[in-house]
């Protein structure tokens, strides 16, 4: 992983601002992914991780700021309207930015297969029975093509939660978002969702982590930002922020995390 | 249009009775609904297959029909007490045969109101006022009653709105209330559609009024709550 | 009430056929209530203030008429406005008993199933919806395929209500000449002199049929909701685990 450095930029955020009311979560925000990185972003509760993880793939209409995907710009002043002018290019920004949720949000009216097909069906316009294989493949991936026909009430979180990144790799997007995809689940559930990241990772995907596993961020992660406040604080390798880093507020998160153990 | 004018204000007159029949039909039913659910609180063995059975019965008929079978119902057994005791045959009070029938079909739809109130009270507080040593009459009236009263106030207040449209019904056996009068004017000025029209408007005026009275009451209930 | 009517086969004869015409008017307005209280309810949750002001006018007005003044309303009165005296409407809805009930029925259904299905949409849960717009759904298509049939049973049991409602409803068909079970019954009734006896016996009709349908509603609930093998829990505070 090494390498990264020279690997291309695929997804960078400039100056990622958004307040809701009054009150401003991000004050602007610039990062950075290169093809084949894991960012784990970490930080304290209500720092602004998730709604810039949002802001990315515009589910959060950025106060201001650019993302760029792959050199194609998406200003945050052209979607702050209520043109449609950009929605088609929108769309294309979502196919190629996938999500990962928190508390998975399966379908509940679609089986795991159901869920994997959508995007097949309807964004890729893939024909019904193409699609119902290939999504046998992705639930294969994630270790569940026996569960295929379960409805997601019928599934452990855990399970849910790794058709819900079957249902996210369908649309083939070239960054993977993830907001705490581990934190809704019992303890003993959350090794079988690490794994399929991890295993992710190692196939060189692009993805970004926010995590409270700091296990996860010092193994897996090529780079660790550390957020506080609506804004990035610290950015580096897991090593220069897990390790070396001076910064009181960084070192007073870590240390909650020491005691825990 | 011209024609139907001068009846302005028999039609809306009407609303009085409208509005009459359902608070009679609504106290009815609510006294019925009452009680079945207290009796149901008692635990008697009979209670609960009874009352079910009943809420099963009255939820399934149709209105119109149970006004009917009370109407007919009362009209023959009138018949045959006349006959037999020698009376002259006396009209059913159409306002009698409709406060029955509506009564005791709503009465089926507030046993379900109120044992959800019922449900929905904590049973600490009967608890605490057996342990204050009050006597199992003295909680219902002065603990139970009130508690689930307060408690059904939202579901009633609906139920008293279906009911002042259910009673447009009780005009099919000649209580002149709105419907009635409309269709009475309808036939002499052969303007139906006027006369319609201002019993449409009679009854959107109170809906309009119950949407502001129900609103302002969660209101109150609101501010009750939280201080 | 006269035991010989009640067994004659006549009797039960007619009424079933009465029965029919209650089902078809149920299922009919039940099913053109559905679409225009769906499109009600888009239009009051998805619509612009002004749309959605006028949807919601739509459902407070129609909750509000009494059904029996509707459906006088439009039986009686709305023949006098001359452009519905002709056409496709007047041939199809308004010359005939059967045809003003459809419409009075439908329209009033429109406006109790709108706020079953809006309060539906409005149980939907933020991040499902948001799942589709994350995989590239374009807001039609979020909206037909996951939203909608997820409201849709969200709200079933209200629709099974609403059923059973219309079911009794229908009986004011009657009053307009409709052979429905109840106008059925009181046709029975006045050719045999006895009021009492079809009465009791549409009773039992309705009894049975409601229950038939409360039965399939809790059925279609229980078939839609597949039971939980084994639950997914609620959020748990942050852990620290290692990476194996
Ligand atoms: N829809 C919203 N409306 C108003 N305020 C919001 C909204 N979403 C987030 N916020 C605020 O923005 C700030 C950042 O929230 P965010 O959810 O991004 O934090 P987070 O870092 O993801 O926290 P956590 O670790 O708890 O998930 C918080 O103060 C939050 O209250
Ligand atoms: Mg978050």
């Amino acid at each position: 992983m090494k390498d990264s450095e020279v690997a291309p930029v695929i997804l960078e955020a400039r100056g990622i601002t958004k307040s809701f009311g009054g009150h401003e979560a991000l004050r602007g925000v610039d990062l950075a992914a290169h093809r084949g990185d894991v960012v784990a972003v970490i930080g304290p509760s209500g720092s602004g991780k998730s709604t810039f993880l949002r802001c990315l793939n515009f589910l959060e209409k950025p106060s201001g700021g650019q993302v760029i995907l792959d050199g194609e710009i998406f200003a945050a002043a052209d979607f702050s309207g209520r043109s449609h002018q950009h929605r088609g290019r929108l769309i294309k920004l979502r196919r190629r930015v996938g999500m990962v949720f928190q508390s998975f949000n399966l379908w509940p009216h679609r089986t795991a297969l159901g869920n994997v097909m959508e995007g097949l069906t309807q964004v890729l316009n893939m024909p019904a029975s193409e699609a119902k294989e290939r999504a046998q493949e992705l639930l294969n991936k994630v270790g569940l093509a026996s569960h295929a026909g379960h409805y997601p009430a019928q599934l452990s979180g855990g399970q849910q939660q790794r058709v819900a990144i079957a249902r996210t790799l369908a649309t083939e997007p070239e960054v993977l978002l993830f907001d705490e995809p581990t934190s809704a689940l019992d303890p003993e559930l959350v090794g079988e969702v690490l794994s399929v990241i991890q295993a992710l990772a190692r196939e060189g995907r692009t993805m970004l982590v926010v995590t409270h596993e700091i296990g996860f961020a010092r193994d897996v992660a090529t780079k660790v930002v550390f957020m506080a406040d609506g804004a990035v604080q610290e950015r580096g390798s897991p090593e220069d922020v897990l390790r070396q880093s001076q910064s009181p507020t960084l070192r007073a998160f870590l240390s909650r995390f020491r005691q825990e153990r | 249009m011209h024609a139907t004018l001068p009846f302005l204000p028999y039609i809306v007159g009407g609303l009085a009775v409208t509005i009459l029949a359902s608070l009679v039909t609504f106290a009815c039913a609510v006294a019925i609904g009452l009680a079945a659910t207290l009796w149901m609180t008692t635990g008697h063995p009979a209670a609960g297959p009874i009352v079910r059975a009943y809420v099963a019965i009255f939820r399934s008929l149709p209105e119109l029909l149970c006004i009917f079978l009370v109407y007919y119902g009362c009209e023959i057994a009138l018949q045959k007490a006349a006959v037999s005791f020698g009376f002259r045959p006396i009209p059913i009070s159409p306002f009698l045969a409709v406060t029955v029938a509506i009564g005791v079909q709503f009465g089926a739809y507030s046993v379900q109101i109120f044992s959800d109130a019922h449900r929905s009270i904590n049973p600490g507080l009967f608890e605490a006022a057996h342990a204050l040593g009050l006597s199992p009459r003295k909680v219902t009236t002065r603990v139970a009653i009130p508690l689930i009263l307060q408690a059904a106030i939202p579901g009633l207040s609906n139920l008293f709105s279906v009911m002042l449209k259910v009673s447009a019904l009780a005009s099919v056996i000649g209580l002149e209330e709105v419907t009635r009068r409309a269709k009475i004017v309808a036939g002499s000025t052969r303007e139906p559609f006027a006369a319609y029209a201002v019993a449409v408007v009679c009854f959107l005026v109170i809906a309009a009024a119950a949407a502001l009275l129900q609103a302002r009451l969660e209101r109150s209930f609101r501010s009750t709550r939280e201080a | 009430m006269s035991e010989s009517l009640f067994f004659s086969t006549t009797l039960w004869f007619s009424i079933l056929r009465g029965l029919q015409i209650t089902i078809l008017l149920t299922v009919l307005s039940m099913a053109f209530g559905l679409i225009l209280g769906t499109a009600l309810a888009l239009v009051r949750v998805y619509g612009s203030a002004l749309a959605s002001s006028v949807a919601a006018t739509y459902i407070f007005v129609f909750r509000g008429i009494p059904l029996l003044i509707l459906l006088y309303f439009l039986y009686y009165g709305a023949p006098q406005i001359s452009f519905l005296r002709t056409g496709l409407l007047w041939d199809v809805l308004f010359s005939s008993a059967f045809g003003t009930c459809i419409l009075a029925f439908s329209l009033n259904n429109a406006a109790y199933l709108a706020e079953a299905v809006r309060g539906g949409i409005l149980t939907v849960k933020k991040g499902q919806i948001e799942a589709g717009f994350a995989i590239g759904l374009t807001t039609r298509k979020v909206i037909s395929r996951i939203t909608l049939p997820i409201a849709m049973r969200n709200c079933l049991s209200q629709i099974g209500n609403e059923t059973i409602f219309t079911i009794k409803a229908s009986s004011i068909a009657s009053i307009v000449t409709v052979r429905d079970l109840l106008g059925q019954a009181q046709y029975v009734g006045n050719i045999y002199y006895d009021n009492i006896t079809p009465l009791l016996a549409a009773a039992i009709l309705y009894l049975v049929l409601v229950q038939i349908v409360e039965r399939l509603i809790r059925w279609a609930d229980r078939a839609l909701k597949p039971a939980p093998l084994a639950g997914a829990k609620g959020k748990r505070p942050n852990q620290l685990q290692v990476v194996s």
